[in-house]
């Protein structure tokens, strides 16, 4: 075989595995939060606590993030069992959103690559609370809720014994925990997998260069750096330090776009996200997302100034 | 039989995270601050894929289902038995060209903070390692690099004439952000070497003209082919 062909299939396995290897401890954090929250949290107990205002509700929802120093692969597991808890789609759609960004790993790691304008951090945890908020709160004037998930997703099992799946009130039993995890794990992990396949090959056949070529375009860049964000599925705990690499050639506000919205739509995310929710959804939420962050890019490249 | 598959899957991925921590490779994949979680998350998966096989087994019901489908959990598992037989290696010099930009990778405040301190209390640069180099590239002082002696250890990437890249990538948590970075050579290593080949260079810097930019080049004394390390990556701090 050709070397340099050998060489691309080479790097192609080792960016899948490496995707897979450090998305796993996430997914299996994530799936061990959701196993937990479906033995403890119970629908009546949200229900009693979560408020019956459509804005505060979505607030509450958007602030989970935060007690889960988790990025996007954990999240998807736990944002699946939360729909079943009493929390809406579109609530749903407000914590996955948000939590990626609103948690204090990630605030720690955006100050600490960007340290010589803190204002960097701040923007973008503002700007991703804003985002989640808006497009959550957006969904939740559906006024068919349950149609934006998928059927599978509202019968994930509990702990109410092999084989048959209902709502997470059923009375518990701690003998179910291996079977809940792997139907919890498989269930994000199958579309994981896909989404670390293609992402390694965009990976492998888009050079960075090509998306250089549009970083002297205030507009373009900003396109350039969410489609690099979509295609490389970096995690968000860690972005910051590959955003800091791309600063030296692209605008602010695309840099900014680029830590909203990667977060929040990869192509690995969205994969998974096809176990929640439906195809419609899916692409009204990256519409939503996609137009919001290219405002907030083009909001910050005009009214913004570097403080170094 | 999806149950099986899916409890085979986990425990030849748990397994599998294990042994490469075992075997200390897990740094060929991951950033060295995330091995830990990583082996805890495949322990997890190891036991829950044995209990869970255990306990199909006593499922008759799953026993006497013999025929295979071919369905999505199977496939899984395939991918996951394949994945133990694929050779750990850096990310080689085609993915360097690719992941390369325009211009030279940003070093953070902190990382400027680190090598400035190193310059400036620590006389003998002898000692610095290709990261440390890198880093000294990201303060845009050239006198730094004048006369200085340099040893380091990298892969080839080849560049216009004679000089190459002596590369590794730099990891902020794994391979999927991995971004090249290198020290510019100044030696005529087609007659002995090609790209991707594993050396120590030994030599010292000179300011030289490269693609109409003056750069730190490393002039050699010395240049021995190496096995590749077991660091094969550079870690962000």
């Amino acid at each position: 075989m050709n070397q340099g062909v050998y060489n691309k299939l080479s790097d192609f396995a080792m960016i899948f595995i490496g995707l897979m290897v450090e998305s796993i401890p996430f997914v299996v954090l994530g799936v061990l939060v959701s196993v937990l929250v479906a033995k403890y949290l119970k629908p009546s107990f949200i229900i009693k606590y979560k408020s019956k205002n459509r804005i505060i509700s979505h607030i509450q929802a958007m602030f989970i993030g935060l007690a889960l120093p988790v990025c996007e692969c954990g999240n998807i597991p736990l944002a699946k069992r939360l729909a079943l808890t009493g929390f809406k789609p579109s609530e749903v759609i407000t914590f996955f959103l948000a939590a990626p960004i609103l948690n204090p790993l990630v605030l720690f790691t955006t100050l600490e690559a960007f340290n010589l304008d803190k204002n960097i951090a701040i923007i973008r945890i503002l700007a991703g609370a804003a985002i989640a908020l808006t497009v959550g709160l957006l969904f939740s004037f559906d006024p068919d809720q349950s149609e934006l998930v998928v059927p599978r997703a509202k019968t994930l099992r509990s702990f109410d014994g092999f084989g048959k799946t209902t709502s997470a009130e059923d009375d518990v039993d701690h003998s179910q925990f291996v079977e809940i995890f792997r139907d919890e794990f498989f269930g994000v992990f199958k579309m994981l997998v896909i989404g670390c396949l293609l992402a390694a090959s965009f990976q492998i056949l888009v050079p960075r260069e090509f998306i250089s070529i549009f970083a002297t375009d205030p507009s373009l860049s900003i396109l350039a750096l969410m489609f690099l964000a979509f295609i490389i599925s970096i995690c968000s705990s860690v972005d910051a330090f590959f955003a800091l690499s791309l600063a030296s050639t692209f605008s602010l506000g695309s840099i900014l776009s680029f830590l909203v919205f990667g977060p929040m739509i990869d192509v690995k995310t969205v994969t998974m996200l096809r176990s929640i929710f439906t195809n419609r959804t899916i692409l009204l939420l990256v519409a939503m997302v996609s137009i919001l962050c290219i405002f907030l890019g083009m909001g910050v490249n005009n009214f913004y100034k570097l403080n170094y | 039989m999806s149950k099986i598959y899916n409890y085979l899957t986990l425990i030849i991925l748990g397994g599998y995270i294990t042994y490469l921590y075992y075997i200390k490779k897990l740094n060929f994949l991951i950033h060295e601050r995330y091995i830990v979680f990583t082996l805890i998350a495949g322990i997890v998966l190891l036991i829950v894929g044995l209990i869970g096989l255990i306990v199909s087994k006593k499922d008759k019901s799953i026993i006497k289902s013999k025929m295979v489908k071919l369905n999505l959990n199977l496939v899984i598992l395939i991918i996951s038995m394949l994945i133990p037989f694929i050779q750990l290696r850096s990310l080689s010099s085609e993915s360097f060209s690719i992941r390369s930009q325009s211009k030279p990778v940003k070093v953070s405040e902190t990382e400027k903070t680190d090598i400035r301190q190193k310059i400036n209390f620590k006389i003998n640069t002898n000692e610095f390692t290709l990261y440390d180099w890198v880093n000294a590239k990201g303060l845009d002082d050239l006198s730094i690099f004048k006369d200085k002696e340099f040893t380091g250890v990298g892969f080839i990437v080849p560049k216009e004439g004679n000089v190459f890249s002596l590369s590794k990538f730099i990891l902020s948590c794994c391979v999927v952000d991995a971004s090249p970075v290198g020290i510019l050579v100044d030696y005529d290593y087609q007659k002995e070497f090609k790209a991707n080949d594993w050396l120590e260079v030994k030599g010292k810097f000179i300011i030289k003209e490269v693609n109409g930019f003056k750069e730190p080049v490393v002039v050699p004394t010395s240049v021995t082919k190496v096995e590749q390390p077991t660091n094969v990556y550079l870690n962000r701090n």
